[in-house]
């Protein structure tokens, strides 16, 4: 296969051959298909350098094949069509693309587990659809370096977009729905550095989940609409580097989180009709978002309750340790007493400059099933709201300055109550009314734009520039 | 159906891990009561044999001593081993006991003799194997990971 490494050798091998590519022998061997390989017309910028395209399936029959023959910077490019392939990756600095998101489907035929899986540094999935998977659609799993541009994901049994364990991160222009556990998730990481950006995650358990993951993790300018819950950071004892903290979560529109008739975990039914709901989440900034129309609250900072934990809730003193330093600790002994039941409750977050309206309970919630509920630090400011619970919330955490009110009784959530209220059950993702999505946007120049791999992610964001968003037409 | 580098595993037998009432899935393997009170290393030596094992890669034989009664805990949670290596005598039995919320399988990267496949490893089971040879013994959680990445661990038995 004719190496590519710049337009300028583009050019030169062009007029050296007279033509534009030689099925020359495939000193690749593997899978290649033999049909005529691809020149690569090249192009500018970060794909410069030493790289091929690899077609599919005009060079190879399945992506899986042309990931494995791929080297690391290479360009994977994926010709409309179905594939009925689970695809794992581990080459590093591998871009992988689909020439149009809406017709470049991956289809696990609910028996496939995910539709791409990485498990290597620097791999960038774009503009492609990836729905009926048992598992995920898209998995980066134990990488530094990601990037999800341009993707669809729908219908799959557990996450849409799902990175776990996973640092330096981008996950943008992205549709997921039809997920029991979140449309997108970044999970397990302790400083994630990442970048969620721009999407769209609507009719899952949860639209955002991230358990035990924060620490230079943004959630910008993005929709969670019409799941169980919205944007929902956890913590718990069932996944390393506990807690949730961190997470800065800014110029989002969350509406309608009250779904009833979508595929749920546990965890959405308990967390159903909320729009941000910090369960056990700490430190995190809540800022300029726009949310309405909940069942219960609109913003609400809750205990996540984990019944037979692994491990209690960490000293505060721990909780800035590097997720990479606690792979090795060793077990923790606890008695079964001290982990029946563990409470990680939300603690010293920030809410503040966001826009509530429409929520059944209380646009602005704090709770806790102990008594002492300005002891967690939280504090709420600048808001614009009808309703809290406790009443008066701004003034009993204020974000400056001391607090004006002492009653954290009146008005105070219920949490034993709504923690055992009846929801709706889950319906299972196979069977769920999950709408087809409509056509979603195409990245830019998919057949021309050079490879470029996740290599110098995340993406810069200018937090002090997002405004609170527009209230969507016909809302 | 044991995954190999290159594709998925076809998961033709996982039913999902939530229902309404949290765990719903049950299996047949023992379920012991919630551990961590026995963790790494807590078990007392019970009795001990000396045996005469082949050494990995040629045909000698050391003597070993087999330490009966020794089991060593290993945690998989969502989605990591925990400990990802331990270190242990000849002899020790381990104990991983899925604490996670998925299904997760423990599958040596090289041999087929040991390890436990999802259908035996629902959370909440168990799954004991005792080392009798020194050596490194890598394994993995094919869901969650490749025999060097993702969901990995190590054994390292020691004479």
């Amino acid at each position: 296969m004719t190496r590519i490494r710049s337009p300028r050798r583009v050019l030169a091998a062009l007029l050296a051959l007279g033509l534009l590519a030689g099925a020359c022998g495939d000193d690749d061997g593997g899978d290649a298909s033999p049909t005529t390989e691809a020149a690569d017309d090249g192009g500018s910028g970060e794909g410069d350098g030493d790289w091929r395209t690899l077609r599919v399936p005009t060079d190879y029959e399945t992506i899986q094949a042309a990931v494995d023959a791929a080297e690391p910077g290479d360009l994977v490019l994926i010709e409309p069509g179905v594939y009925e392939e689970a695809v794992d990756v581990t080459t590093e600095n591998l871009t992988i693309r689909g020439l149009d998101r809406n017709e470049v489907i991956l289809d696990g035929g609910f028996e496939l587990q995910n539709g791409i899986r990485v498990l290597a540094d620097g791999v960038a999935i774009e503009n492609m659809t990836a729905r009926n998977y048992t598992t995920n659609g898209f998995f980066w799993t134990g990488v530094t370096g990601y990037r999800g541009s341009y993707l669809t994901a729908y219908r799959n049994g557990d996450y849409g977009v799902y990175a776990f364990d996973a640092v330096k991160g981008q996950l943008e222009h992205i549709y997921a729905s039809g997920s029991p556990d979140a449309g997108i998730y970044i999970g397990q990481c302790y400083p994630c550095d990442a970048v969620i950006d721009d999407v769209l995650s609507e009719y899952n358990g949860l639209g955002y989940s991230g358990t035990n993951s924060g620490g230079n993790l943004l959630i910008v300018n993005s929709t969670f609409r019409y799941n169980r819950a919205g944007i929902v950071p956890n913590s718990g004892s069932y996944e390393l580097c506990y807690p949730e903290r961190e997470t800065t979560i800014v110029g989002n529109v969350v509406y309608g989180n009250s779904q009833p008739d979508t595929p749920a975990i546990s965890v959405a039914l308990l967390g159903m009709g909320n729009g941000i709901l910090l369960a056990g989440g700490n430190r995190n900034v809540v800022e300029r978002n726009l949310v309405f129309d909940h069942e219960r609250t609109g913003i609400g900072l809750v205990p996540f309750p984990e019944e037979e934990a692994n491990d209690v809730v960490p000293p505060q003193e721990d909780w800035e340790r590097p997720c990479a330093e606690t792979r090795d600790d060793p077990l923790p002994e606890r008695s079964e007493e001290e982990l029946a039941l563990v409470l990680w409750d939300p603690v010293g977050n920030v809410i503040r400059d966001n826009v509530v309206s429409g929520s059944g309970l209380a646009d602005l919630a704090l709770g806790s099933l102990q008594d002492d509920l300005a002891s967690l630090g939280n504090c709420f400011g600048g808001n614009t709201f009808e309703t809290t619970a406790p009443a008066q919330l701004e003034a009993l955490a204020p974000c400056e300055g001391d607090p004006t009110a002492t009653d954290w009784t009146t008005g105070a959530l219920d949490l034993l109550e709504l923690m055992a209220a009846e929801r709706p059950p889950s319906i299972d993702y196979e069977e769920a009314p999950t709408p087809e999505p409509p056509a979603q946007p195409n990245m830019p120049d998919a057949e021309t734009a050079p490879p470029r791999p996740a290599t110098n992610v995340p993406f810069p964001v200018d937090l002090a520039a997002i405004t609170v968003p527009e209230r969507p037409e016909g809302t | 159906m044991r995954f190999r580098p290159g594709g998925n595993e076809v998961a033709t037998t996982l039913p999902r891990r939530f229902g309404a009432g949290g765990r719903a899935r049950s299996s047949e393997a023992t379920r012991p009561p919630r551990r961590h009170a026995r963790a790494a290393g807590v078990a007392a030596l019970a009795a001990t044999a000396a045996l005469a094992l082949g050494a990995c890669g040629d045909d000698a034989e050391v003597a070993v001593e087999l330490v009966e009664g020794v089991e060593v805990a290993v945690s998989a949670i969502d989605n990591t081993f925990r400990p990802e290596t331990i270190e242990v005598a000849a002899g020790t039995e381990v104990v991983w006991t899925n604490d996670g919320r998925n299904d997760h399988n423990v599958l040596p990267v090289e041999g087929d003799d040991w390890g436990v496949e999802v259908d035996g490893f629902a959370p909440g089971d168990e799954y004991r194997h005792r080392f009798t040879e020194p050596g490194t013994y890598p394994y993995y959680c094919s869901l969650h990971g490749t025999t060097t990445k993702g969901m990995v661990g190590t054994v390292v038995v020691t004479g």
